[in-house]
């Protein structure tokens, strides 16, 4: 199948991928890899496709995830290569019934240079030997699944790319609970560093269950313009002896389903610790559904492995790992000591430069593996993305092509062979290109300049490229050899009103001038003041730094502003901003005309309540949520004195239970339940069971609520549970915490499982008193 | 072991990591309208957190017949991240950052005294300091020795014992005033974290 074919039937439906191969045919019995388990029995491997066909799976993945040559070679098989890519292919074929064959690559569990020790060229070469084979057995699509680093998946992509323009291709990363790699990347790196490349669809398969994975994959839905892919495991694996297990059973798993839909999965499956019964739920939930449309957003940013930054706020590039007139950094680029220049990169970075200007100085000297490596030492060890400021073509594509994530490229004037060579290699390896607002000869003024924008506009329409992927240098030129600094200037404003970011080379002002850091302090502020986006300078230097700061708290630029949410109703907005003065003055005012109980039921209450709506509809932040709770909390303490019977809703008894010192979650419940009207006992941390138990027996609240944040606490909240049983207490309990899950919830006594800060209100509600 | 101070204001947090943090998703800073409460929280945290770290390098023992974890010191280090990341380790760093007690004690006070919003914040920026302690520790040693470095990992990350969190409180809880929870293995004060980093040939 071609590549617009597959993509076709993906704007159609969603497709149901299979399930884990190598858990699975561990809790079969099978001790070995399933490329060994292909050599030796190759019926199990058909057999377990033919189940997830059964299943429901209209894609089956082959079982080559390990077969690269250099995971091969760790476990003596690399000379099997060909015979296990070739018959794993022909095995799921035989298997599938019709359904699509997913050429599988997995990573080769070796970490790049500088955390580990393989090169870009050792990954490409090997993911290389693997994809031919998968082409000539005619896979429908190749997936790049389970990998933990940006610059091997993007080695993988490369090596199958290059292969083909014909295949469909999918990319994936795995992220941890704080979403992101074992090597930094989040996913809206992930997002806009491939979707620069010429993949088709990204996504998150592996390391975590689908109630941890759903906000990482909806982040990364937010940003992408692909297709998009997941495949959750079912659940953290629990050691029981010898023996591995995954908690999360198949009817837990596909309550998640739809949210993944929703976020706009194009292809849905499942990985480690799932088996054709998970795959047949997710079948029976997801069926034959259309993808729902995206509403993507963009980003104006670059990024290393465990950064991004984004110019719509003022970028500082340091300028200072340039060659020119620096022996020392002249030896070291000589000498490849390549620790001296991280040192110069940290450095800047601790003066306050977001990314760095990367300069070789004479690039001949340099062997282009040396650069290859310098750039990774820089990324990785300090995370400040690169301007990558090489002149070579060819050494600009080579370093491009390795760059490990979204670069800058420093520079293309507007000349037409010169830009669309640069260009060119922005729309191949990606990244944002610097182009100078200038022809074949230097500008004289702004007039000059805009005749080369407009150029530059038209040929980036010609080559199908859009605006964000640009930056305009306005060209500063040394004002001591007779050039009008103002001609910059307007060029800045003019570009700036037209939407279009820029940089300069701040230092070029000043050339052969006595008190350049005075003059280049005064012409940043100009710059600024009318509109630069960002500038190559630097950072060491404490006056115009000083300048820098000063300008952009001028120009009030320092800062974004989030959404705004303004509702008619002005107690809405005094709780929403934490204008705790205001609330009561209202208050009080509403006091003057209406019965106590009237305010609570009739305004205080409603607001709470579309707060609340507003947070589960994601248009306000958490510390919104908070801010508004702890305010709207003093109205209700208020009111609720004026009460006789004291005006609230019941109370409910809060604790963290024995053993878990982590309460934050607690504590934002505590008053988010408080905010609502209801009287809270909050028994704190650590709590000892029997305590707990003590309380509730006493106080007879409405509502037991526990908290459990680790693995190791959550058993907890059985004893508690037991020991109600066991006093005959009928209190509902409300869990929530990291560890937590509706089934584990459950199967630890629980009534409710409370999944974010809101759940204990809604079944607080929902209670019949 | 070796023991030292970084004073908190030499750790540099990218603003987008506590964003996040805070739960301000996809913004990659933190708004106008919060911008004097994170300030005055990050200007607590700076003045009463005490980042410390107590840090040991410990020879790899070659393991015995039959034994398939990494042995340092009187410990087995099991699970597939650590074989994966420490396997080829000829000795491995370990290290127990803290940030105190007084952090603890002080988004405690902001909670009784109802002003959460402080409490959620502070705890917050506590949470990515102690994180970005740790990496300027994890540079530090990268840039100091020739050996190739692991991922810095720590227990109850993926597949390592969140147990093994009980032999770091052993070895360098004392000389740095942290303890942990003998069954949830959780430490006290709350801002502290545990990392291993395997160094190879």
């Amino acid at each position: 199948m071609n590549r617009k074919a597959f993509a076709d039937i993906l704007k159609e439906r969603v497709l149901i991928l299979d399930g884990a191969y190598g858990t699975e045919f561990m809790r079969r019995g099978f001790k070995k890899s399933p490329e060994e388990i292909l050599l030796e029995h190759p019926e199990a491997i058909k057999k377990l496709h033919e189940e997830y066909v059964k299943s429901g799976a209209n894609a089956l993945l082959t079982s080559t995830f390990g077969a690269n040559p250099i995971k091969l070679s760790k476990i003596g098989l690399e000379s099997h290569h060909d015979e296990i890519v070739r018959n794993a292919v022909k095995i799921a074929k035989d298997a599938s019934k019709g359904a699509f064959i997913l050429g599988d690559i997995g990573p080769t569990g070796d970490l790049p240079y500088p955390i580990g020790e393989r090169s870009f060229d050792e990954y490409y070469n090997s993911f290389q030997r693997t994809a031919k084979i998968l082409l000539e057995e005619e896979v429908d699509a190749i997936i790049l699944e389970t990998f933990t680093d940006i610059l091997e998946l993007k080695a993988a992509y490369f090596a199958v790319r290059d292969l083909s323009k014909d295949i469909f291709l999918i990319a994936h990363l795995t992220f941890d609970e704080n979403g992101r790699t074992l090597t930094g990347t989040e996913p809206v790196n992930f997002a806009i560093t491939f979707d620069d490349l010429d993949v088709d669809a990204i996504g998150i398969n592996c390391s975590l269950g689908p109630e941890e994975m759903l906000p990482i994959f909806e982040e990364l839905s937010k940003y992408t313009h692909k297709f998009l892919t997941v495949e959750p495991d079912a659940g953290k694996p629990i050691l029981k002896g010898d023996i591995v297990e995954y908690p999360i059973k198949p009817d837990e798993f596909a309550i998640h389903m739809d949210s993944y839909w929703e976020a706009g999965a194009n292809i849905i499956g499942s990985c480690c610790g799932s088996n054709p019964a998970h795959t047949s739920k997710i079948s029976t939930i997801i069926g034959k559904r259309s993808p729902v449309e995206r509403d993507e957003k963009r980003l104006f940013a670059i990024s290393s492995p465990s950064s991004i930054v984004n110019f719509d706020k003022f970028v500082l590039i340091g300028e200072r790992l340039n060659p020119a007139g620096k022996k020392k950094l002249t030896e070291a680029m000589r000498g490849e000591n390549i620790d001296y220049i991280v040192d110069q990169a940290r450095e800047q970075i601790d003066k306050g430069a977001h990314s760095l200007d990367l300069n070789f100085g004479v690039e001949q000297t340099i062997s282009k593996d040396f650069m290859s490596k310098v750039v990774a030492a820089i990324t990785y060890k300090t995370g400040s993305p690169l301007s990558l400021d090489i002149q070579t073509p060819e050494l600009l594509e080579f370093i491009m092509k390795r760059y490990p994530g979204r670069p800058l490229v420093n520079s293309a004037r507007a000349v037409d062979e010169e830009f669309f060579k640069r260009a060119n290699f922005i729309k191949k390896y990606g990244g944002i290109l610097i182009t100078l607002s200038m022809g074949e000869q230097v500008p004289e003024n702004f007039e000059d300049r805009k005749v080369s924008i407009n150029h530059v506009l038209e040929m980036l329409d010609s080559i199908g490229l859009s605006k964000d992927r640009i930056i305009f240098d306005p060209i500063v030129l040394a004002i001591g050899a007779g050039a009008d600094a103002r001609e910059t200037i307007k060029t800045i404003s003019y570009l700036d009103s037209m939407g279009l970011k820029t940089t300069f080379g701040l230092s070029n002002v000043s050339f052969g001038m006595p008190d350049r850091s005075y003059i280049n302090g005064a012409f940043l502020t100009m710059a600024i003041l009318n509109g630069l986006s960002s500038a190559i300078m630097n950072p060491l230097d404490e006056i115009v730094m000083g300048n820098l700061k000063s300008s952009l708290l001028l120009s009030k630029r320092s800062q974004i502003e989030i959404e705004r949410v303004q509702g008619t109703d002005e107690l809405l907005n005094f709780v929403l901003t934490g204008a705790e003065e205001k609330l009561l003055d209202e208050v009080d005012a509403l006091l003057k005309t209406q019965e106590p109980v009237s305010v609570i039921e009739k305004h205080l209450k409603p607001v709470m309540d579309k707060v609340g709506d507003l947070y589960g509809e994601g248009k306000i932040f958490l510390p919104q949520l908070i801010l508004a709770a702890q305010t709207a909390q003093k109205a209700f303490e208020k009111v609720q004195k004026l009460i006789p019977s004291g005006g609230d809703y019941g109370q409910f008894i809060i604790a963290t239970v024995k053993g878990d010192v982590h309460d934050i979650g607690k504590n934002i419940v505590a008053t988010i339940v408080k905010s609502a009207g209801y009287k809270v006992l909050d028994l704190g941390r650590d709590v000892p069971s029997e305590k707990i138990v003590d309380m509730a027996e006493k106080e007879r609240p409405i509502m037991v609520g526990l908290s459990a944040m680790m693995t190791t606490t959550a058993p907890r909240i059985k004893d508690v549970t037991d020991e109600m049983k066991k006093r005959h207490l009928q209190i509902p309990v409300i869990v929530g915490g990291a560890s937590l899950n509706e089934s584990l919830a459950k199967e630890l006594g629980a009534d409710f499982y409370a999944k974010s800060a809101t759940d204990a209100i809604k079944y607080l509600k929902a209670l019949k008193i | 072991m070796e023991i030292f101070e970084i004073p908190p204001k030499d750790v540099e947090i990218p603003q987008r990591a506590i964003a996040a943090r805070m739960g301000f998703k996809g913004v990659g800073e933190i708004p106008d309208e919060f911008r004097h409460r994170y300030d005055e929280a990050m200007s607590i945290a700076m003045e009463i957190t005490k980042p410390v770290v107590a840090i040991e390098n410990f020879p790899v023992y070659p393991p015995k017949i039959s034994q398939k974890g990494i042995f340092i010191d009187t410990i087995e280090i099991t699970g597939t991240l650590a074989k994966s990341q420490l396997g080829k380790s000829v000795e491995i760093t370990a290290m127990l950052v803290t940030l105190g007690s007084a952090l603890d004690d002080k988004i405690n006070e902001f909670h009784e005294d109802g002003e959460e919003l402080k409490s959620f914040m502070l705890d917050a920026i506590g949470s990515e300091l102690v994180e970005y302690v740790a990496r300027r520790i994890d540079g530090n040693l990268r840039s100091k020795t020739k050996l190739k470095g692991s991922a810095r990992i720590a227990p109850g990350y993926v597949d390592l014992p969140i147990s093994l969190n009980a032999w770091f409180t052993s070895k360098f809880g004392e000389a740095i005033s942290v303890k942990s929870d003998p069954q949830s293995f959780t430490f006290l004060p709350r801002k502290t974290i545990s990392a291993f980093i395997g160094w190879s040939n």
